[in-house]
């Protein structure tokens, strides 16, 4: 899943549904910018699950 | 220009993983920073148990100041025992000083740093991230865990679930994670848990640097520390005992664990900006070599015997040299730097310094007597903080698991004593390893007669009476321990070889220590001690022998690198001597024994200046030990002292001794100087008798110089007579003048057996040989002690030409003598029992 970084400046990366060690080492950034996709993903299984 | 710094703690991380990882370019924002900074090893202290050290850290005090001692403590009630808190700390963290001084500070995950303290800025203490139940479930913030708790909300959802982490967290670290077996699966939930604390420590501080302004912010990470005490048994080199699969397995943890600190470095380092000064330190090493416990013996807090004495550190930042190594810095100088750099005093009750030759321009430092005098608001708790005894038994299961602690008792009472006695024992630790021998003795007797365990009590106070001199007492101990402990018996044979020489047993000191130095293989420490009492018995080639091993076992070691530089340095190889002895000042600089030891190879090799120095710096560093001010004033004599005597020109006054074994002409020698013109001290108890008709010239206290030598003021400017044996009692308050009297042995020994009235037997075997290595051990006590003058005087070349002695007696004394009342004195008559040649 290819998701842009919340990186006020900066190139757009990967983040994945499993989450990495880069975004980990990011900080408060990565982890809210994982946890968002996470989020996303739950809904949309809930919705496909509708 | 702001100034600001960044404090950042990576828990035992070690020089000895990092460099090689350096040079495989695996670390790049940490040698970014070496690069463009200094780097160094950073001494640790006794014990190294992490909350202990990381309050000395952040308080530049020893534990015994700062009160934190452990990894647990009571309540302030004493009714709980519960993981360390800030409750106990006595005095101001440097956040407490900042605040004071209207500065800015955040602090992320500090161990101790519960309940965060009031201060202007951010403090996220280390209970914030302690995980509770299942994900999923009510996770409330630990209470009292985040400063100011109006940002509790903001950041809560930057806390990393253990449940959380995944695979792709895992995999760089255990790439074959997936084939661990289920029943194995235990130590994944334990680096889970290690992964999402501090993920959630570092985002916090992320989050902190970008929301708040600072100037000084401070980040502790455990995650280093916590991997090696579960993975570095399976870091390469592969130890033989460790099967090939649990090594393939994991043997790529303790790499990854700092390449992921690196990673986390490279964003914090971003957003610190280039204009901080940056401090990346460890509290202590970790063993990584041959050395590594496999199982850890059944004492208390046992992981910590593989914590290195060595931690590490690199600054960075404006005003720092580039590319420097610092060298005997200590973690307590951490403190001390960052308020020198930040212009404000530093207390002189603190216990390092700031490290200014870090710098190329730096604040000359001000001194305060005390932050702790000094009134005003430091933001500290003026009341307890209530617990919470969930993220509490969350800190406990965590400290129990890594084996820092035992499970406390289900008695509650009973768990409330151990932990006290625990606490106790650890301040005597700090005592011991501040060679503050009486207060540590003090708090180990108290221990004695606690109803615990007392085996480690027991080897304390073992080694504290042999260094006291208290032999008798150790002698008790150890067979106090024996018997509680029979499996101490080999593990405690150095110490008995230690008491037996103590006690004048020689022989069998010396039994012992053949037995044990022909072990197949011997720890460090043993080699060194072996070394040691070989140097004692002035066998300096075995000396070597033992201290070389030691040191191929572990060179970073400064005491044996000193030890082998004093073994040389007796058997007068000087170039080896320095070698050594400044290999153990680049590992720790506050060692004044290196120092002076530095000063007499260089003395040695003519080097005055040089030797001067060292021993000014010795001098500095332990005023109170006077012979490096001896030393130093011999120097200036030598170089300046031309038409001045010592004596008028040293701080400390004379005395002179009259010394020999007994019946080497010793009363004779003092009846002559009494007649010559110098004041006997003597009291007249041994009246003389047909040995010594013109009396014995003694004075009673002399005998006990062993036990108290406070009374030798009284011999100012006098003449003393002191038994051969008793001389290197004498105090370094003075400076002596010997005059030493020499006769052939078998004289000696045919005079005394005369005296004691047993005619021609023949006296007890091995008298004379004891004799010899008395005279042999006095040449080395000359050697090292500074403040001593001999002169060896003949009773035989007295007797046949008293006139060319007493010559030489008054050359040597630098005084006017009367002569000729001197030589008067010499009656060849009494020269009994001579041994003619023929």
């Amino acid at each position: 899943m290819k998701q842009e970084s919340s990186q006020k400046k900066g190139v757009p990366f990967d983040i994945p549904l499993s989450g990495s060690l880069g975004l980990l080492a990011l900080g408060d950034r990565g982890i809210r910018a994982w946890r968002k996709v996470k989020e996303e993903e739950k809904a949309n299984k809930k919705a496909s699950e509708k | 220009m702001k100034k600001k710094v960044l404090l950042i703690g990576w828990d035992a991380a070690d020089w000895n993983i990092i460099d090689p990882l350096l040079k495989a370019g695996r670390l790049p924002a940490l040698e970014k920073l070496i690069k463009g900074g200094v780097r160094g090893n950073l001494s640790t202290m006794n014990p190294p148990y992490s909350p202990m050290l990381w309050t000395s850290v952040a308080t530049g005090k020893t534990p015994d100041k700062h009160g934190i001692l452990g990894f647990i403590e009571l309540d302030t009630h004493n009714q709980l025992v519960r993981p360390v808190t800030v409750a106990h700390r006595k005095v101001k963290a440097l956040w407490n000083i900042f605040h004071n001084q209207g500065m800015k500070s955040n602090m992320i995950g500090w161990w101790p740093s519960h309940p965060a303290e009031p201060i202007d800025g951010v403090i996220v203490s280390d209970l914030f991230p302690k995980p509770i139940g299942s994900i999923g479930k009510p996770w409330p913030v630990t209470k009292g865990s985040v400063h100011p708790s109006s940002l509790t909300k903001k950041i809560e959802d930057l806390r990393v679930h253990p449940e959380e982490i995944t695979a792709a967290h895992i995999l760089p670290f255990i790439p074959d994670a997936a084939k661990i077996d289920e029943k194995d699966q235990s130590g994944l939930k334990g680096f889970s848990k290690i992964m999402a604390h501090n993920a959630s420590i570092h985002a916090c501080s992320t989050w902190a640097m970008e929301n708040s302004e600072w100037d000084f912010m401070g980040i502790y990470y455990d995650m280093i520390d916590h991997f090696c005490h579960g993975f570095m048994k399976f870091h390469p080199p592969k130890l033989t005992a460790v099967p090939q699969k649990q090594y393939d397995m994991y043997k790529s943890v303790v790499d990854s664990a700092y390449m992921f600190q690196d990673m986390m470095l490279e964003r914090t380092l971003k957003l610190a900006g280039e204009d901080t000064l940056v401090i990346v330190m460890s509290d202590h090493g970790y063993v990584s070599d041959q050395n590594r416990i496999l199982v850890m013996p059944d004492i208390h807090a046992a992981p910590a015997l593989e914590h290195r004495e060595f931690g590490m550190f690199v600054m960075n930042g404006p005003g720092v040299k580039k590319g420097q190594t610092i060298y005997g810095t200590t973690l307590l100088d951490i403190a001390p730097t960052i308020l020198n750099y930040f212009d404000l005093p530093v207390g002189r009750d603190m216990d390092g310094r700031s490290m200014s030759d870090a710098f190329d321009s730096m604040n000359s430092c001000k001194f305060i007597e005390s932050w702790e005098t000094v009134e005003g608001d430091f933001a500290v708790h003026q009341k307890e903080i209530a617990s919470d005894p969930l993220s509490e038994q969350a800190a406990m299961e965590q400290l129990i698991e890594l084996g820092y602690i035992d499970k406390p008792d289900t008695n509650i009472e009973k768990a409330i004593h151990q932990t006290k006695c625990d606490l106790r024992f650890n301040l005597a630790r700090v005592y011991l390893g501040k060679r503050d021998y009486e207060e540590s003795e003090k708090i180990l007797l108290e221990l004695l007669k606690e109803d615990v365990n007392i085996t480690p009590f027991l080897t304390d106070l073992i080694h504290i009476c042999i260094v006291q001199k208290k032999f008798k007492e150790a002698s008790s101990y150890l067979a106090q321990l024996r018997k509680l402990e029979p499996k101490s018996l080999n593990k405690t044979k150095l110490a008995e070889a230690k008491i037996l020489f103590g006690e004048g047993l020689v022989k069998q000191g010396r039994q012992i220590l053949e037995e044990v130095s022909k072990r197949p293989a011997m720890a460090g420490t043993a080699h060194h001690e072996l070394g040691k009492l070989f140097m004692r018995l002035q066998e300096y080639d075995k000396a070597l022998v033992h201290l070389k091993k030691a040191i191929e076992i572990n060179p970073e070691s400064a005491k044996y690198q000193h030890a082998l530089s004093v073994a040389y340095l007796r058997l007068k190889q000087p170039e080896e001597s320095l070698d050594h002895s400044l290999k153990s000042i680049e590992l720790v600089r506050y060692f004044p024994d290196a120092h002076y030891t530095i000063g007499e190879a260089l003395e040695l090799m003519g080097d005055l200046e040089g030797a001067k120095q060292a021993y000014a710096t010795s001098e500095a560093l332990q005023p109170k030990i006077k012979k490096a001010t001896i030393a130093k004033e011999n120097i200036v004599h030598q170089q300046e002292g031309e038409h001045k005597t010592i004596r008028e020109m040293s701080q400390f006054p004379e005395i002179t001794i009259v010394s020999g074994l007994p019946r080497s002409g010793t009363s004779m020698m003092m009846q002559m100087l009494s007649e010559g013109g110098i004041t006997p001290l003597v009291d007249g108890v041994r009246k003389d008798d047909e040995s010594n008709p013109k009396g014995y010239f003694e004075y009673e206290k002399t005998k006990g110089l062993h036990k108290n030598s406070d009374w030798l003021d009284e011999a100012e400017g006098k003449v003393l007579k002191v038994v051969a044996q008793l001389l290197k009692f004498l105090p370094r308050d003075f400076r002596y003048k010997v005059v030493f009297m020499t006769r052939d042995l078998d004289e000696v020994l045919a005079s005394q057996q005369t005296m004691l009235k047993k005619g021609t037997a023949s006296p007890k075997e091995g008298v004379k040989q004891s004799f010899e290595a008395e005279l042999k051990k006095l040449d080395d006590w000359c050697d090292k002690e500074p403040g001593i003058q001999l002169l060896k005087v003949s009773y035989s070349d007295v007797v046949d030409a008293p006139a060319k002695e007493v010559d030489r007696i008054q050359e040597f004394l630098e005084v006017n003598l009367d002569q000729q009342k001197m030589i008067n004195q010499v009656e060849a008559s009494l020269y009994r029992n001579r041994k003619f040649k023929i």
